[in-house]
């Protein structure tokens, strides 16, 4: 069914390709659409990588080790995307080295492109070092597969035998790679949010922008982390690994993300709100009580404050029902996204006009083949996830066998162990 | 009856075939329904004559004519250009360009071939009939002048002098012009900017003096260029002087700088530079410092493996 | 016996020799065979430069197109434009007393530059700053600013800012990110969503970013100052087409500007008419200047050319 999704949002690129962006909605006002919002909210998933695999694992918060591998499967996934969306975005994607042989060290988008490569390398390194001993269990325990995918395995496992060095080398280099991961998953969605906040329009000449966007980056992360692990559990029986205990805690840190983020998003918009400057007016009344009105209150309210409030309970904080808060929280993260990118772009500070100066309305309703892109994007992230969950351990074998005291620091631990 | 009938609508065929071809024939040759009528236009000549004081002398031919009450050039016509009135001596043959102006250029000495015995020049000039146009003459006859300029300096206010001599035919000498407007300017990039608002008269000796103010910008070696000219007098045409003088303020190049803080030419900041460049050096560094350890895993496992193997 | 047969048919015939002659006749009459046959009188002519610096006319016919070397000058004309005009430093003052929205400078500056009409790269503003000031017209181009956002965002310096001052595109370079036109404040920038309809002729010219022609599609595109009428010593289009004068364009290093009637000293134009740029706080230092619209030429409710725009969605 995803692939179904992903190859027609695949047809239609095919066509803008051919036809040019010309096949969207955007023009000369709205000249940034769902493309860029789309991508926002990919580097914004992304990040999750680094939360749970980097920043809560250093702080010993050893609860996590199941979720290691879904965070960095996601966070590969949708850093994969990220860069292909922006890719499709592009008027002349048949130029894209020039990107890298005329680059210019000054412009907000070559930081972007220096610090979401690095970031894809770093979260491919970071799931496949840690990935190495599994693949070890699966090239040696796992007899019932077909024998190209044992060569896959072999090969990738690059001889793990599990002797001390190796795990030496593997445990220094994880721990290495967690501690850079965490400036650079800050860097990419700070650099994100800085291909707007170095704009002179209002709404997002904003200096709130960076800690704004990283904010919201982990909580729609924690979101996505819990709603991939219930299908997991459902799916795969996994309630002894993703246990209530771990819904539970990560209900409380998405509750304390939420707070977070919605402290950053009082400061975005109390503070402009209370001065109404000129070239914010006209977009913060729309927002609060205009056109789109709509979408930004159901995305504060049903997006960020029933999720918390519901949060708050212990009952709320059970598998079903946070499955269906972090579905809320996904999408009202995703239209969170449009609202930040394309409002703004409805009230430059001249007037719009059309051909001899008479004004003319800005309107943007994406066409089939943008939303047909845009949806292909997300199905084919979910695809990659669900490909790599095919052939890997979802959770991390000998991770989960330290923290279960089941074998001493090192050992390859056995089949029934591992399940 | 029917040998009858035959040969009437025998004869019908013919008187058709007949009608018809006649009908064809006309309609061939008749223009009578075409949509343009072709009718030779009647154009309008004009001749202006311009001397340039440092030795060039120009005739220029304006072809227009007037089509729906707008003006439209006779781009393409030729112009004859001829040294006598009954228009048997060519000189030249000019087209008209796509303004309307067809140009004949002459050296100093060329433009005697023009002159006649009492010291007029004579120029005449003759669109050639082709198929759009009618033929259409004209003449200009001009007498020389000379107008020449000093730049001097007095109480440190800077002074253009010009002097106008224009011919005069009873004495066949040249002769301080009175009472004639000069009009100066300062060349500049896409237009002349003119020295003053009223109009300048030559005072009895022919000269007009004019002040030339001290804060006018000029090139990289601090000039600019003067020209002073009688414009389109009924006998003398219009006369032209043209010159540099080094009166202009200092020049002021307009330095960007080369790796501005703004971030905005090709090179950037070298604050900027430096950062990245060392970032990106210290964590790819790192990142191919640990791939490298990969790769020192493999060598362990196959290492191992040799050793299990042996065993 | 074959008597009413043979009738028939010769009736028949009859009406199918008239209708067919009848016909042919309307056929020879209509313009089309007259331009046909015509067009056999007079050849297209071409006028060629001869060897001799003579102009001469030729048939067309027996004109053919060598091209004198397979290079390709467009890299010529890109460097060429990175450089720029030397020693000018080129400005715009523009009298908004003046303008009575005729829009000749959109539709020449359209037409030198083959604009469709939707993509216009000069716009002429209805502006009322507040409710109780007058309204006002006000023509846009692109103010080449002197600390422009668009330069310092682009990824691959696609869009760079010359020395004499114009800020241009190079559409060989640009990859379409769109990142100029969310940095622009001013709107000034329009993209090439779709494939581009340019002429034939238009396609087949080398690239030569100071006109900005062949376009290319994914491509952003601005006013840019005319650099080729500039080299030629002629004003951009906009300022010779006004019919109101309203364009003063000049070089500000000589201090001079002129609409092609009239030269003023620009820091004279500025001191006696209250000169001003617009915005002036977003801080890019734009090198369009406007003289405010105090003793304009005609009231405001009486501007308007009506008769070029006679639509009935375009009367306000």
């Amino acid at each position: 069914m995803l692939a179904i999704v992903f190859l027609v949002g695949l047809a239609s690129y095919i066509f803008q390709l051919r036809d040019g962006l010309i096949i969207t909605d955007m023009d000369d006002y709205v000249s940034w659409g769902i493309y860029i919002s789309n991508f926002v909210f990919f580097v914004a998933v992304s990040l999750v990588g680094s939360l749970i695999s980097a920043i809560l694992k250093l702080s010993n918060a050893k609860w996590s080790i199941p979720l290691t591998r879904v965070a960095e499967v996601i966070a590969v996934s949708c850093i994969m995307f990220a860069g292909l969306i922006i890719i499709v975005d592009m008027g002349r994607p048949d130029r894209i080295h020039y990107l890298f042989i005329h680059g210019r060290l000054q412009s907000p988008i070559v930081w972007d492109v220096i610090v979401v490569s690095t970031y894809l390398v770093i979260s491919i390194l970071l799931l496949y070092i840690p990935l190495l001993p599994d693949l070890a269990i699966l090239r040696d325990k796992v007899t019932d597969i077909p024998k190209w995918q044992h060569k896959i395995y072999s090969f990738l496992s690059l001889g793990w035998v599990g002797s001390p060095k190796q795990l030496n080398i593997m445990h220094k280099s994880v721990k290495g790679l967690a501690i850079v991961i965490i400036p650079i998953a800050f860097g990419i969605h700070t650099v994100t949010s800085w291909l707007f906040s170095t704009t002179l329009r209002g709404g997002w000449n904003s200096t709130n922008i960076g800690p704004y966007f990283v904010a919201g980056a982990f909580m729609v992360g924690a979101a996505a982390v819990i709603a991939v692990m219930y299908v997991l559990r459902r799916n795969y029986k996994l309630e002894n690994y993703f246990t209530d205990e771990l819904f539970d805690k990560m209900g409380r840190l998405l509750v304390f993300l939420s707070f977070v983020y919605l402290y950053f998003n009082i400061n975005e918009y109390l503070t402009p709100a209370f001065k109404m400057m000129g070239g914010e007016r006209d977009l913060l009344r729309s927002l609060f009580i205009g056109e789109f009105a709509p979408m930004f209150w159901s995305t504060q309210i049903i997006g960020m404050v029933i999720p918390i409030i519901v949060l708050l309970f212990k009952k709320g904080r059970r598998p079903l029902p946070m499955f269906i808060i972090a579905l809320v929280v996904i999408v009202g993260a995703w239209f969170k996204r449009y609202l930040i990118v394309i409002p703004t772009l409805f009230f430059p500070y001249l007037p719009a006009v059309e051909q001899y100066g008479l004004p003319t309305a800005i309107e943007y309703y994406p066409t089939f083949e943008e939303w047909s892109i845009t949806i292909g994007s997300l199905a084919g992230a979910l695809l990659v996830i669900t490909f790599l969950f095919r052939y890997i351990p979802l959770i991390g074998i000998w991770e989960m066998a330290e923290y279960q005291g089941i074998v001493e620091n090192g050992e390859i631990p056995t089949k029934d162990a591992a399940d | 009856m029917i040998k009858e009938h035959h040969m009437l609508t025998f004869k019908h065929h013919l008187l058709f075939k007949l009608l018809f071809l006649s009908a064809v024939v006309l309609c061939w040759n008749t223009d009578a329904f075409s949509q343009e009528v072709q009718k030779k236009i009647k154009p309008k000549l004009r001749l202006s004559y311009t001397k340039y004081m440092d030795g060039q002398i120009e005739v220029t031919a304006n072809a227009y004519y007037k089509k729906d009450k707008k003006k439209e050039v006779c781009a393409g016509a030729s112009i004859g250009f001829y040294k006598d009135e009954d228009l048997e001596n060519l000189h030249t043959t000019v087209i008209v360009d796509e303004e309307g102006f067809a140009t004949l250029d002459l050296e100093a000495n060329e433009a005697n071939q023009f002159r006649d015995s009492i010291g007029k020049f004579n120029f005449y000039a003759r669109l050639e009939a082709d198929e759009k146009f009618k033929a259409k003459t004209s003449e200009i006859t001009v007498l020389n002048a000379n107008l020449n300029v000093k730049f001097l300096t007095k109480d440190s206010i800077n002074y253009l002098q010009a002097k106008l001599l224009c011919f005069n035919v009873d004495s066949g000498k040249l002769i301080p012009g009175v009472k004639f407007p000069i009009k100066s300017y300062i060349v500049r990039a896409l237009s002349l900017l003119p020295l003053s608002d009223q109009l300048n008269y030559t005072n009895a000796e022919g000269i007009v003096e004019l002040e030339v103010p001290n804060d006018i910008p000029g090139d990289k070696n601090n000039e600019f260029t003067v020209l002073v000219r009688l414009e389109e007098d009924d006998d003398y045409g219009t006369v032209v002087f043209k010159d540099n003088i080094d009166w202009a303020t200092p020049f002021v190049a307009h330095e960007r700088e080369e790796r501005s803080l703004a971030g905005n030419q090709r090179n950037a900041p070298l604050l900027i530079v430096i950062t990245i460049t060392a970032t990106l050096v210290a964590v790819w560094g790192y990142i191919f410092y640990i791939i490298f350890g990969l790769w020192k895993i493999r060598k362990l496992g196959m290492k191992n493996e040799e050793q299990l193997l042996s065993d | 016996m074959k008597k009413p047969e043979d009738k028939k048919n010769s009736r028949r015939d009859l009406l199918k020799f008239g209708l067919a002659s009848t016909v042919l006749a309307a056929i020879s009459q209509t313009p089309l065979s007259a331009s046909v046959l015509r067009k056999k009188e007079e050849e297209e002519k071409v006028r060629l430069l001869s060897t001799n610096g003579k102009l001469v006319e030729v048939d067309k016919s027996e004109v053919t197109k060598v091209k004198w070397d397979s290079k390709d000058n467009s890299t010529e004309n890109r460097d060429r434009a990175r450089k720029g005009i030397e020693g000018r430093k080129w400005v715009l003052v523009i009298d908004l007393a003046r303008c009575k929205h005729a829009l000749a400078c959109q539709d020449s500056c359209n037409k030198h530059h083959h604009i469709p009409g939707d993509r216009q790269w000069l716009n002429v503003y209805k502006m009322q700053d507040a409710e109780d000031t007058a309204p006002y017209w006000m023509p846009k181009t692109c103010f080449h600013c002197d600390e422009p956002p668009c330069v310092s965002v682009c990824p691959v310096d696609a869009t760079y800012k010359r020395d004499d001052g114009i800020v241009l595109i190079d559409n060989e370079r640009c990859i379409g990110c769109r990142f100029c036109m969310a940095a622009c404040p001013y709107s000034t920038r329009v993209f090439n969503w779709g494939e581009v309809n340019d002429s034939p002729e238009v396609q087949a010219r080398e690239y030569d970013p100071e006109i900005g022609l062949p376009r290319k599609m994914g491509t952003v595109e601005k006013c840019d100052f005319c650099p080729d009428m500039l080299r030629q010593g002629k004003l951009p289009n906009c300022a010779t087409a006004c019919p109101n004068g309203v364009f003063f364009f000049g070089d500000k290093n000589e201090d001079t500007v002129t609409n092609g009637n009239e030269t003023f000293r620009f820091s004279e134009l500025m001191e006696k008419k209250a000169g001003y740029r617009y915005m002036e706080e977003l801080g890019t230092e734009p090198n369009v200047y406007y003289l405010p619209p105090v003793d304009r030429l005609v009231p405001f409710e009486k501007c308007d050319q009506q008769d070029k725009h006679d639509d009935e969605e375009h009367k306000q």
